[in-house]
């Protein structure tokens, strides 16, 4: 009767009941993981506030407050940059290159997890090198690759180079589809359902947490990448976010108010979409544990 | 009927993308290897000249084996530290500590701060001239603490693992998180409720029945400990910081390749070579780990 | 098997098709793979002409208007594209680039800036596989790409094509090789000076110095005032912007004999200039923690929130200062020699190179002449904000016409210069850039670091 009980209350109130030295073991954690991120509010915080400091101030005072509080750095970095711009071309890179990412890695993971088939490990191997040749590597090839086929300078052609770094996102899909039992897809095959209904429809609902998660890490890592834009795309209106703010910070001195507005131009939207997000994220991860 | 190749309609999309944008590229680089050419005009066939002068050369082989000695100490830190600070991250996250979401939303966002931006936080901090820590101490009176930050060969390695760290931890932790949550419900509440300690619960259940997913993690995370560049390229120069502390098998590459310190021009060929070396390196290490993580695999 | 002979094959024939185009001027490879994306490019003609669909924002060459020998004004049209290799560029390159198209306003000039290491190596594939822009920036002489170009024919003669009245024998010294002009040299004097704080020198009764040993004084004067005497970076580019001028203050005489090699650069003088830097160092001029600064905006923050009364940089700071602290009243001085001697240590600055295989041949060199012309030139060195090495062109602040002045009329060639141009092999310098730092580190003495850099000179 005792563990009937118990096992009643644990469900209901989803807490385990913890002995008192088991729950300061956890304070002290949290406490200690407290202090540690405050590191990242304190140094976010720092930047916006230098970020609305004027140039004298800024670089006499730049750890305290402003001594007046000033928005002309934003202004300029707004106005004679076509920020907005580079925003969207960053924008439109990532949601092409994380898509089509995703898609290409679920969809080559899933055929080869899913058959048997001679050359099979060769395959998995295939698909795995990429993993381990730093992109720096690739990058003269590349711009040899995207010149024959016209789309140097285009940031299509940089969104294909993104679209095919599909190792890691086809290595994880991989390892998730082995955790399916294949029950159901012969119950739909049996149903006469044809091979990519049977991906659409039944396969793909059921992985949506590793779809966020690789989504996630994709798309962060397209982002924020530098390296690839700056030698694939030359040509200013093509220019990505992260190639403004590199500019902006290597000539940091000369630009120093400007570099500040620049970071948290960049950082504010990416938080907040990160804020909008997590919730998603972590529904979606949990999610898959209802299954268990 | 399953139809015989139906594997092949869903690979090829990918497989055609892949070749050409990542595995051509990669086929052309070890082409390169074995030639001489500074990226104009002929290339010479060389054979195995490049390599033999990785391994040979006066001004080029220590410095090498000095930055893959880095990558092997940062592995090291991968193993030893990193990995296992996700681990217990995620396991706490797991159990719910207070103001675990508010812990978990703050520890992963950073990750998705650009290496740009936090080299930048790294100089507001860091620097021995305004940086922010250097200041603090002053101000507090303990002066003699002040340090040289990244200038201090002893310290440079070290700051550069806690920034990776900050930055970094967060995906490892949300994937080792999710596979925690994979984990059956029924088999963490039974054990609780038949009494073992939370303790033994983390031993003898948690970590043999995670282990397995988080092995393929592990074998990525080394991977890239392998390829490190852009903190260290930021944070330390083209010349691997100070006395070479932050210098890595990549920056090597990546400076004698598109800089031109072998001799005085381009050598892509000798840069290839190196290339091609570090990836057999890496294919080492990749499959001696995936021996060692195999004996804890066991099919779910 | 079946399809792993497919795979094999296509492999293997485009990685030939790579190689072969990497060649430059061959077959272009089937790039059967790629067939969803839209093959915009016909197969290569040697020489790299090559026509192009225009593509969103991709560089469009229309043919040259004209084959006349003569370029009217009204006659050169189409699009020329130029390389620049640092953002610090791109105001001066819009300026001159609005200057040229009043002149030639059917011109459309496109640029592309790619900073850091990857330009050479960027340049080089694209001139390489034929897609090369008209028109580029190199380092010149001073390193092996402009040379590499010249041998391999990718670059034009511009001897005959462009006026070089404007330049003086010194100005063009990283343009010509065997006798040839390849580039157009900018008329800024890359000079170094020490900055200082005037009103931290008025408040403390400090005195610029007018002899060498006036200036060692000065520094541990200051030093026992409790402030950092020189900014200092620990970079090797950095320490070398600090050395020419201690060199040229520390012996006068035997920098003057590097013009003409008729010292080598591993003589005692140079060996004890460094060692002075090194006790300097050792005794805390530049700050006690100076090993960790290893970023220039560093240097030049300590110097502008006042924490350092000096530091010694490039002429070229003179605006960044400036826009960094516009409250701060700086002024500039060379190192005098003991017997009050001051010169500059300058290098002239490289301009662009015009591409052989340019498909808008009257454009290119009318852009060229412009940039070698008085009007293109006063419009980049005013705008770059630095020295001007030309008496014609008046710099545009009054703290570089100073330290124009201050230089006394003398031009010292840069010790840096002399590695790089007199090594046996071109691995001195490359020597160089990976020991110097060591030695202030010390990681290696500084009569170790002469010593391996004296067997690889001349």
């Amino acid at each position: 009767m005792g563990k009937e009980r118990l096992k009643k209350r644990f469900r209901e109130r989803n807490t385990e009941i913890l002995s008192p030295s088991a729950k300061i073991v956890r304070w002290i954690f949290s406490i200690v993981l407290l202090l540690y991120t405050s590191i990242t509010i304190f140094v976010i915080g720092i930047t916006v506030m230098d970020s609305m400091k004027s140039k004298g101030d800024l670089v006499t005072n730049f750890v305290g407050l402003p001594k007046a509080w000033t928005l002309e750095n934003y202004s300029r970095v707004l106005t004679e940059e076509k920020l907005l711009r580079y925003a969207a071309n960053s924008v439109f890179l990532v949601v092409v290159g994380t898509l089509g990412c995703l898609f290409l890695g679920a969809l080559t993971a899933y055929g080869i997890s899913r058959f048997e088939f001679r050359g099979k490990g060769f395959i998995v191997a295939y698909f795995l090198i990429g993993m381990m040749v730093p992109i720096q590597v690739s990058v003269l090839p590349l711009f040899l690759i995207l010149r024959t086929i016209g789309l140097l300078n285009n940031l299509l052609g940089l969104a294909l180079v993104y679209v095919s770094g599909i190792s890691m996102g086809c290595f994880i899909f991989q390892k998730f589809f082995q955790t399916i039992p294949m029950a159901m897809e012969e119950s739909a095959r049996m149903d006469g359902a044809g091979d990519f209904k049977i991906f659409f429809r039944i396969i793909v609902p059921l992985c949506k947490p590793v779809i966020m998660t690789v989504a996630l890490i994709t798309a962060i890592g397209q982002w924020n990448d530098f390296y690839m834009p700056m030698v694939l795309l030359g040509k200013r209106s093509t220019y990505t976010l992260t190639l403004i703010i590199y500019q902006y910070i290597g000539q940091f001195t000369k630009h120093m108010g400007e570099s500040m507005a620049a970071v948290i131009i960049t950082l504010i939207p990416i938080i907040v979409l990160y804020f909008l997000f997590s919730s998603q994220i972590v529904e979606g991860i949990s999610g898959g544990a209802v299954k268990g | 009927m399953r139809k015989k190749h139906a594997h092949i309609k869903f690979i090829l999309p990918g497989f055609l993308f892949y070749t050409c944008f990542v595995v051509l590229p990669i086929i052309y680089v070890f082409g390169l290897s074995f030639v001489e050419w500074s990226g104009m005009g002929p290339m010479k066939f060389s054979g195995l000249d490049n390599f033999i002068k990785v391994f040979t050369a006066q001004n080029f082989a220590p410095i090498f084996f000095h930055a893959l000695g880095n990558n092997v100490k940062y592995l090291l830190c991968v193993w030893l530290i990193i990995t296992p600070i996700q681990y217990l991250l995620a396991y706490l996250f797991f159990i719910k500590i207070p103001a675990h979401r508010y812990l978990r939303f703050m520890v992963f966002m950073p990750y998705v701060i650009s290496s740009t931006i936090v080299s930048f936080f790294a100089t507001l901090i860091f620097n021995p001239i305004f940086g922010f820590l250097n200041k603090f101490l002053e101000g507090i009176g303990l002066e003699q603490l002040q340090g040289a930050w990244f200038g201090d060969p002893k310290w440079a390695f070290k700051l550069m693992v806690m920034l990776i760290i900050w930055q970094g931890a967060g995906s490892g932790i949300m994937i080792f998180y999710s596979n925690f949550m994979d984990i059956s419900r029924d088999v963490m509440e039974a054990c609780r409720i038949d009494g073992c300690t939370e303790w033994q619960r983390f031993t003898r259940i948690l970590i043999p029945l995670s282990l397995p997913s988080c092995a393929s993690i592990i074998t990525m995370s080394s991977i890239w400990a392998l390829a490190l560049f852009d903190l260290p390229f930021i944070l330390g120069g083209r010349n691997g910081g100070v006395s070479g502390s932050l210098d890595f098998a990549n920056l090597v590459f990546y400076r004698y390749t598109f800089g031109n310190a072998l001799s005085g021009r381009s050598e892509l060929g000798f840069g290839a070579a190196i290339c091609v070396i570090m990836f057999i390196f890496m294919m080492t290490v990749t499959v001696i780990q995936r021996k060692i993580l195999k004996k804890f695999e066991y099919d779910t | 098997m079946k399809l792993k002979k497919l795979v094999a094959m296509l492999c293997t024939f485009s990685m030939l098709g790579m190689l072969l185009a990497g060649c430059g001027g061959e077959e272009k490879p089937k790039e059967s793979e790629s067939s969803q994306e839209e093959s915009a490019g016909g197969s290569q003609e040697p020489a790299g002409e090559e026509s192009q669909e225009p593509e969103g924002g991709e560089e469009s060459q229309e043919p040259a208007g004209e084959e006349s020998g003569e370029a009217a004004a009204g006659d050169v049209s189409g699009t020329i594209t130029i390389w620049e290799h640092g953002f610090s560029f791109e105001e001066s390159l819009q300026a001159v680039i609005e200057g040229f198209n009043k002149q030639y306003p059917d011109v459309t000039v496109e640029y592309e800036i790619r900073d850091g290491d990857t330009y050479n190596s960027v340049l080089t594939t694209a001139i390489q596989s034929g897609d090369g822009p008209d028109l580029f920036y190199t380092g010149g002489t001073s390193d092996a790409v402009m040379g590499d170009m010249v041998a391999n024919g990718a670059i034009m003669d511009l001897t005959d094509e462009v006026d070089y009245s404007l330049f003086d024998e010194s100005a063009l010294s990283r343009s010509i090789m065997d006798g040839k002009y390849y580039s157009i040299p900018w008329l800024t004097m890359d000079t170094r000076a020490v900055y200082y704080n005037i009103d931290m020198f008025e408040e403390h009764g400090w005195k610029v110095p007018a002899t060498f040993s006036e200036f060692e004084t000065l520094l541990a004067t200051i030093d026992e005032a409790g402030i950092i005497p020189v900014s200092a970076v620990n970079s090797y580019f950095s320490m070398l912007f600090a050395y020419e001028p201690v060199l040229s203050g520390f012996d006068a005489a035997y920098t003057k004999g590097l013009a003409d090699y008729s010292v080598k650069v591993t003589d005692q003088p140079a060996r004890d200039a460094l060692q002075k830097m090194v006790d300097w160092a050792d005794a805390g001029y530049f700050g006690d923690n100076w090993l960790g600064v290893v970023d220039g905006n560093a240097m030049l923050l300590a110097f502008t929130s006042g924490q350092a009364a000096m530091m010694i940089a490039g002429s070229w700071e003179i605006t960044t200062i400036a826009e960094n602290n516009p409250d701060l009243n700086f002024g500039a001085f060379e190192i005098p020699s003991e017997d009050g001697v001051a010169g500059l240590v300058g290098t002239p600055a490289n301009g662009f190179s015009v591409n052989a295989a340019t498909q808008n041949k009257e454009a290119a060199i009318a852009f060229a002449n412009y940039c070698a012309s008085l009007e293109g030139q006063t419009i980049w060195v005013q705008s770059q904000g630095g020295v001007s090495a030309s008496d014609e062109i008046e710099a545009a602040t009054e703290l570089a016409k100073q330290i124009s002045e201050s230089g006394q009329g003398n031009i010292y060639t840069s010790w840096h210069n002399v590695i790089t141009n007199y090594s046996t092999d071109g691995s001195a310098v490359l020597f160089w850039e990976e020991n110097f730092e060591k030695v202030f580190a010390k990681d290696m003495t500084v009569d170790e670091f002469m010593d391996g850099l004296a067997e690889l000179m001349q």
